[in-house]
């Protein structure tokens, strides 16, 4: 088990180092350079002050050097390990050795990438950390309820629901959301965007002085965007618990199981059930990095500052070292996310192991 | 085995995962409590050193009743101002009241609120409600009136300084080398000093009064090479030094007269020096969140605002002039188009910018129509569109050149083919109007007797017969000198439906004459850097606009080179000279003569198809009142630090306790 966890974790580093190479020389082929569309934004620029204010970009942050020597001191900068400056991390009075790693500066922003992805951060997690499990209960829930009834009409309607939640496009959704349910010409339920009222920075944290407070405030905002991250998710991940049950319901020791008299309720939630959790756990891990990078659709019609937003923003600012780092990160999720959803078949199923 | 998760489990589960949150919670709040007792002790030290300094200024006897301890002529009390006229007049009428927020919204993420290192427009709508500048333009006259100034002498020494300068002037240098020559020179005499008398009693939103060493500093500050200033610093060529005379007055002194001056000088927002001085320029350049000034509102910390979170001003209690109107200003962040009409229809924000086809669809709706009220007016700020026609394109290897449009007569007969009156009123249903020339309309720079060039094919095919491109072998397509048909390509910002069909008609509109244009939209910063290298052959984009533009960088012909703006080549010694001469006059009435020369020469070389000026479409909530619209814009001005004088009356007041 240990042999095999150290095997995995050392493969993750040159598949990093390959995939960040990748991205980094990609978006150096691209025409455009992060000067230009820094200079393209500040207008109205005397020549002369043109020319100075792009020596002093590309001397800021060493544009002038070729894209591998870019590359490499950015890869410096992420490693824990590596060249650092003296008399900082361990050892000491070393030039290279352990360090805190560094993700670098956003240019287009003048900012701390690190600075701004936890800025956008939270808001994203605070999302995500409400829809998927809301999305993981429900899915289980009628994914049960239809392999149950299989065949039968709860089935059928159930399923053709799902399929058509499945197949309704989010960025319609929510535009169809707000236009009817946070509109007061129709329902005015719920706010049209972004995550606080105006007046909410006034008021008490829990409800009391005839306002609803900021924290029911937040929850009030939050409705909307998640009703739109959750129903697409639910609807594919229900439709799995669904084959996945049906699945192990057929096979042998199930039979055994009713066989020996157990109770259908026994069978199913004790027996079957728990054999049928292993393809929900591999989508769980490719749902990780997602967590991280969000849902651009639903960030940029509720307005909400996320790392979607952010990273789209990045891509269209030329704005490589932030783009690079949130990569990174994903990236590093989602192997991360694959090594435990291994892991966690261990513990779901007896037969998996790995020693 | 045994050793199940049972139900009893499951409950301390849950009641540490209940705890766990409450604890979250708690904290959360603490912190809420402890910013506030931070903000509260701050106002208290603020409002004990106040009080501490005016009583040492009665105990010395520097205060007497009435505030006219000047020296000289009392400066005009507020109410008098012609600043405050519109909001004094307001205050008359029967309905008026004070209270309410206004929500507007930015479209976007703002993320910068740092005065001098941002470039986004956004952050000039803030900067202009927190700081003020020396003078400011009269939205309704366009001239300048006295805002942080009490008053100013300009001291034109031009005639000594052109004297000085004639020699220099024939060796046919550029303006660049010719400003490096003056400065390097320390006899060059002074072209032009402007002395501002700063007005008293006037304090930062922290307490500290506004000196003359306040103006000081934000200009040195400008001038420092290391704070990341370019754009402001490049308007300040020919600044030589700013002079405190007395704690009120400031003498700035330049080494060329150049006509802008003044505008550069009276309306750039004044930096506080005891709060902008902690930083180093490094610092200052990073910081995302300071901002402070005299201005009518405040950020209620000045510090510490970081993107994410909107923007949220709050009353300067301590404003030396009129009280504004609304208790605060509130911008909000709502990119997606739908949401911000909904948001608007909810009356949770008061101002909504659109674009025409949004304009004619809310005209319609009866609900938004009757909560609402809505305005089209000009602005010079709004600028025009343009096809800029490149008479000199590189291939990809940089070697130069000419297209067909170095030939004047081809540019005169590519405009003629246009017919705008047309795509106005189609495309844009009407709210457009035609352009003449890249000065606004309304702007004295304008010379009114020049009128656009009419649609007219006939007349159009002559030209372009003259200039050797006709149907040379009766295939009804436009051949050129070198006998092969007459086509190009029009790059333009792809992404823009309006765009795209204003593209398509130019498209109709040459094919009818038999000449080929091929559309090119392209992702903008692509646009660019083909802009940059000149790989195009004609572009189609906007400028935008002030009240007295400077076409220097733009037509003049040594804008060409390097990273000047004159993308498309054109060059005319005759209206570099007129341009030169226009930028160092620095009398208006004269000034407004050249620049009309400068408007005729532009016309008939059609450097660019000058396309359109645009006019803001906006809806505004019904329960605000007094909005009209003045020779800059709305009355509320995003960009200039002026007074608003909108108000909501007590009894539609949305958001007063």
């Amino acid at each position: 088990m240990l042999s095999y966890l150290i095997r995995r974790l050392l493969l993750l580093i040159p598949t990093m180092i390959g995939a960040t190479a990748l991205i980094f020389f990609v978006m150096e082929l691209s025409p455009v350079s992060v000067t230009n569309t820094l200079l393209s934004r500040e207008g109205n620029v005397l020549p002369g002050a043109r020319k100075a204010r792009e020596e002093y970009l590309n001397r800021r942050y060493g544009l002038n050097n070729p894209p591998v020597v870019r590359y490499f001191k950015w890869l410096n900068g992420i490693s824990p390990v590596g060249v650092k400056e003296a008399g900082e991390g361990f050892p000491g009075a070393w030039r290279f050795g352990f360090k805190t790693p560094d993700l670098g500066d956003s240019f287009p922003q003048s900012k701390k990438v690190s600075e701004i992805i936890l800025d956008a951060l939270p808001v994203t997690l605070l999302l995500q950390a409400i829809s998927i499990p809301i999305a993981y209960g429900i899915a289980i829930w009628t994914g049960i309820f239809t392999a149950r009834h299989r065949g039968k009409i709860q089935d059928i309607a159930t399923g053709s629901g799902l399929l058509a939640l499945w197949s309704l496009p989010v960025i319609w959704v929510s535009v169809m959301l707000i236009g009817f349910f946070a509109n007061k010409h129709y329902f005015p339920w719920f706010p049209t965007g972004e995550l606080h009222e105006p007046q909410s920075t006034e008021w008490t944290f829990l409800p009391g002085n005839g306002t609803r407070g900021w924290l029911l405030d937040t929850a009030w905002h939050l409705i909307l965007p998640v009703v739109c991250l959750t129903y697409a998710n639910f609807a594919y991940l229900s439709k799995l618990t669904r084959a996945a049950l049906l699945d192990t319901l057929g096979a042998d020791f199930v039979r055994t199981a009713r066989a020996k008299g157990l109770g259908e309720r026994v069978v199913l939630y004790r027996h079957a059930f728990r054999n049928s959790l292993l393809p929900l756990i591999t989508v769980f891990a490719s749902l990780l990095p997602v967590m991280i990078t969000g849902s651009v659709v639903v960030e940029k019609v509720f307005s909400i500052n996320g790392t979607g937003r952010m990273i789209i923003d990045s891509m269209l600012a030329k704005d490589t070292e932030l783009f690079l780092s949130v990569s990174t990160i994903t990236l590093l999720l989602q192997l991360v996310g694959y090594l435990l959803a291994d892991f966690a078949y261990v513990l779901a199923d007896p037969r998996v192991s790995y020693e | 085995m045994e050793n199940r998760f049972g139900v009893k489990d499951l409950f301390m589960f849950g009641l540490m995962v209940v705890l766990i949150v409450m604890v979250g919670l708690s904290m959360r709040q603490f912190d809420r409590q402890w910013q506030d007792v931070q903000e509260i002790k701050k106002q208290n030290s603020q409002l004990t050193s106040e009080v501490a300094t005016i009583r040492s200024q009665i105990e010395s006897g520097a205060v007497t009743v009435g505030g006219g301890n000047a020296a000289g002529p009392r400066a005009l009390p507020a109410r008098e101002m012609p600043v405050f006229a519109g909001l004094v007049g307001a205050e008359q009428k029967p309905d008026f009241s004070r209270g309410d927020w206004l929500i507007d919204n930015f479209g976007t993420k703002v993320g910068r609120l740092t005065p001098l290192v941002s470039s986004d427009l956004y952050q000039q709508w803030i900067e202009s409600r927190v700081c003020e500048c020396l003078a400011t333009r009269d939205p309704d006259k366009l001239d300048f009136v006295p805002l942080l100034a009490e008053s100013w002498e300009i001291k034109d020494y031009s005639d000594k300084f052109e004297a000085y300068a004639a020699p220099l002037r024939k060796r046919g240098l550029s303006p660049e080398q010719f400003t490096e020559e003056i400065k390097k020179d320390p006899k060059a005499p002074l072209a032009l000093e402007i002395v501002f008398k700063i007005r008293r009693g006037v304090t930062f939103s922290d307490g500290t009064p506004l000196t003359a060493e306040d103006v000081k500093f934000t200009f040195d500050w400008i001038m420092n090479p290391d704070v990341n200033a370019a754009r402001a610093r490049a308007y300040m060529t020919n600044f030589k030094e700013a002079v405190v005379d007395n704690s009120h007055q400031v003498t700035f002194r330049f080494t060329e007269p150049t006509f802008n001056t003044f505008e550069t000088i009276g309306t750039q927002v004044i930096l506080s020096k005891k709060f902008y001085s902690r930083f180093t320029p490094q610092q200052y350049n990073d910081k995302v969140g300071l901002l402070i000034g005299t201005g009518p509102y405040r950020l209620s910390d000045p510090e510490n605002w970081g993107p994410g979170r909107g923007v949220e001003l709050v009353r300067n209690e301590r404003y030396w002039g009129i009280k504004p109107t609304f208790d605060r200003l509130i911008w909000r962040e709502l990119e997606d188009e739908s949401a911000e009409i909904v948001t608007f229809g909810n009356g949770e924000m008061d101002i909504f910018a659109c674009q025409p086809e949004q304009y004619e669809k809310l005209l319609k709706d009866e609900r938004i129509v009757k909560m609402s009220q809505h305005l089209q007016y000009p602005s010079p700020l709004n600028g025009y569109t343009y096809i800029g026609w490149n008479q000199k394109r590189k291939d990809t290897a940089g070697v130069e050149r000419p297209t067909p449009f170095a030939d004047k007569r081809v540019r005169q007969a590519m405009t003629l083919l246009i017919d705008r009156e047309r795509i106005a009123k189609e495309v844009y249903l009407g709210y457009a109007t035609v352009a003449s020339g890249p000065f606004d309309p309304a702007s004295p720079q304008t010379d009114p007797a020049v009128k656009p060039w009419p649609y007219d094919e006939a007349k159009a095919k002559a030209l372009l017969a003259q200039a050797g491109f006709a149907d040379k072998n009766g295939d009804g397509v436009i051949d050129g000198p070198d006998g092969k048909p007459f086509r190009f390509k029009l790059s333009y910002p792809s992404g823009s439906a309006t765009y795209q069909r204003v593209v398509f008609f130019l498209k109709d509109s040459f094919a009818k004459a038999g000449v080929t244009m091929e559309p090119e939209p392209l992702d903008w910063p692509v646009l660019i850097d083909r802009l940059k290298k000149s790989q195009f052959d004609s572009c189609s984009l906007g400028w935008g606009g002030v009240v007295e533009s400077d076409p220097y960088q733009i037509f003049h012909s040594s804008q060409i080179a390097g990273e000047g703006d004159n993308r498309t080549a054109y060059a005319n010694k005759d209206l570099d000279a007129q341009i030169e001469l226009a930028r160092r006059t620095v009398d208006d009435a004269k000034r407004m003569e050249l620049w009309h020369a400068v408007h005729r020469t532009l016309h008939d070389d059609q450097p660019y198809t000058f396309l359109f000026n645009r006019p803001s479409l906006v809806f505004i909530n019904g329960r605000v009142k007094n909005v009209g619209v003045t020779k800059l814009g709305l009355n509320y001005l995003r960009l200039y630090p002026n007074p608003s004088p909108w108000y909501v009356p007590r009894a539609a007041q949305r958001y007063t306790k």
